[in-house]
């Protein structure tokens, strides 16, 4: 059992465990795909929401694993903790500690979320 | 263009759905997605969304489409929406919207709740008072094997009798075959008796998809995972169960935990009958 998914004791019939402790996978497969499906002007496309689920719990697996080894240079450094737009190089190494921990590739499936909608403008 | 479709630099963000009559004492002044915006309620009848502002550069369908395969931002937006459906859950029942559900103005918003609003209240009614907790029971299928194996009440093959080299091989692997089959059993009777034991106590149940082991990591197998749907006040008994199930399943190299209160995300459709 992983350190993550241990019981909180002290938390028993009292309050919640903060969202920012909680296993972010635990989060994701709750928020991205569970409650009820409202239709929205713009909302994650439902038929994609496996595809990018699949890929978030490679990816959260990698990182997982490799902060478990104490590789965690991406924190550090400004230029990867960036969050505007796409990282090149920064999914290049994902793909490079997927391979490292024995993860199968996500080459060629396409685990981009599309997102649907009526168009708002940019 | 009419005035609620004017590019304005705000969309309009969902997170779930309460209780009209709670909505005052639930949007207290807790942060949204975005810092400086909190969140806030658009009403309909009887029932309210809870939404908040967030800026239209970042969840435009162009925007989001390329933010949301960014783990980082991700994350933060994930973490942001559970932390709003945590507080509002505290107050009441809510019904959590899925991740960027995204409206270009309160009226629309109000649109979808004059139309669904009757639907909506009966799920909000069914969700008074209950919290939704997840376990997970896993495997150290190794340690299972072996200990099975060292019970040596296996039946089968004698090996140390075996007097050629093939036939002992072959005496052997019948020998593991047998363990692994009485392995799978054992999980197999854990958890339906997990999942008996704690469906008894709670309000509904759902067995969730489990993912697979990955390799190299420390994680056990996980072999149940489940969503409870149980009682405020029955809390304490579903908690007692689950320690008590972790206690029998220790000698089987079992182990069980829980993770939670969450609310209701598994259980906003009808209960199974």
């Amino acid at each position: 059992m992983s350190q993550s998914e241990r019981l909180d004791l002290q938390g028993l019939g009292g309050s919640a465990a903060p969202a920012g402790t909680q296993n972010l996978a635990d989060i994701l497969e709750r928020v991205l795909d569970k409650g009820i499906v409202i239709a929205g002007d713009i909302q994650i496309n439902l038929l994609d929401i496996e595809l990018l689920t699949i890929k978030l719990r490679l990816l959260v697996a990698s990182v997982d694993k490799a902060r478990e080894m104490g590789i965690d240079w991406w924190e550090h450094d400004p230029a990867l903790s960036s969050s505007a737009g796409r990282n090149p190089a920064l999914e290049e190494r994902l793909g490079r500690l997927e391979e490292a921990v024995g993860l199968p590739s996500d080459e060629g499936a396409n685990g981009r979320a599309n997102v649907e909608g009526r168009d708002v403008g940019t | 263009m009419t005035a609620d479709e004017a590019a304005g630099p705000s969309l309009v963000y969902l997170f779930g759905l309460i209780d009209a009559a709670l909505a005052e004492t639930a949007v207290e002044d807790v942060e949204g997605i975005a810092l400086g915006r909190p969140i806030r309620v658009v009403r309909g009848p009887g029932v309210a969304g809870v939404v908040s502002d967030v800026p239209r550069e970042e969840f435009s369908r162009e925007a989001l489409t390329e933010n949301l395969n960014e783990l980082p931002w991700l994350e933060a937006l994930a973490r942001s929406h559970a932390r709003v459906l945590d507080h509002l859950v505290s107050h009441g029942a809510v019904l959590p919207a899925r991740l960027a559900t995204i409206y270009r103005s309160d009226e629309h918003v109000r649109e979808v709740l004059d139309r669904e609003h009757a639907t909506f209240a009966r799920t909000l009614d069914r969700l008074q008072d209950v919290r939704e907790w997840g376990v997970k029971v896993s495997v150290d299928r190794a340690r299972l094997s072996r200990t099975i194996d060292e019970a040596d009440d296996v039946s089968g093959f004698d090996v140390a009798g075996a007097s050629s080299g093939g036939t002992a091989y072959l005496a052997r692997r019948q020998r593991e075959k047998r363990v692994e089959e009485r392995v799978r059993g054992e999980v197999r009777a854990r958890v339906r008796e997990a999942h008996a034991t704690l469906s008894a106590v709670s309000v509904d149940a759902r067995v969730l998809a489990t993912r697979a082991k990955l390799p190299g990591t420390n994680a056990g197998e996980v072999v149940l995972s489940g969503a409870y749907l149980v009682a405020r006040d029955r809390e304490g008994a579903f908690h007692a169960a689950v320690a008590e199930l972790g206690r029998r399943f220790a000698d089987h190299a079992l182990a069980i935990a829980a993770s939670g209160p969450w609310p209701p995300y598994n259980f906003v459709e009808e209960p199974s009958a």
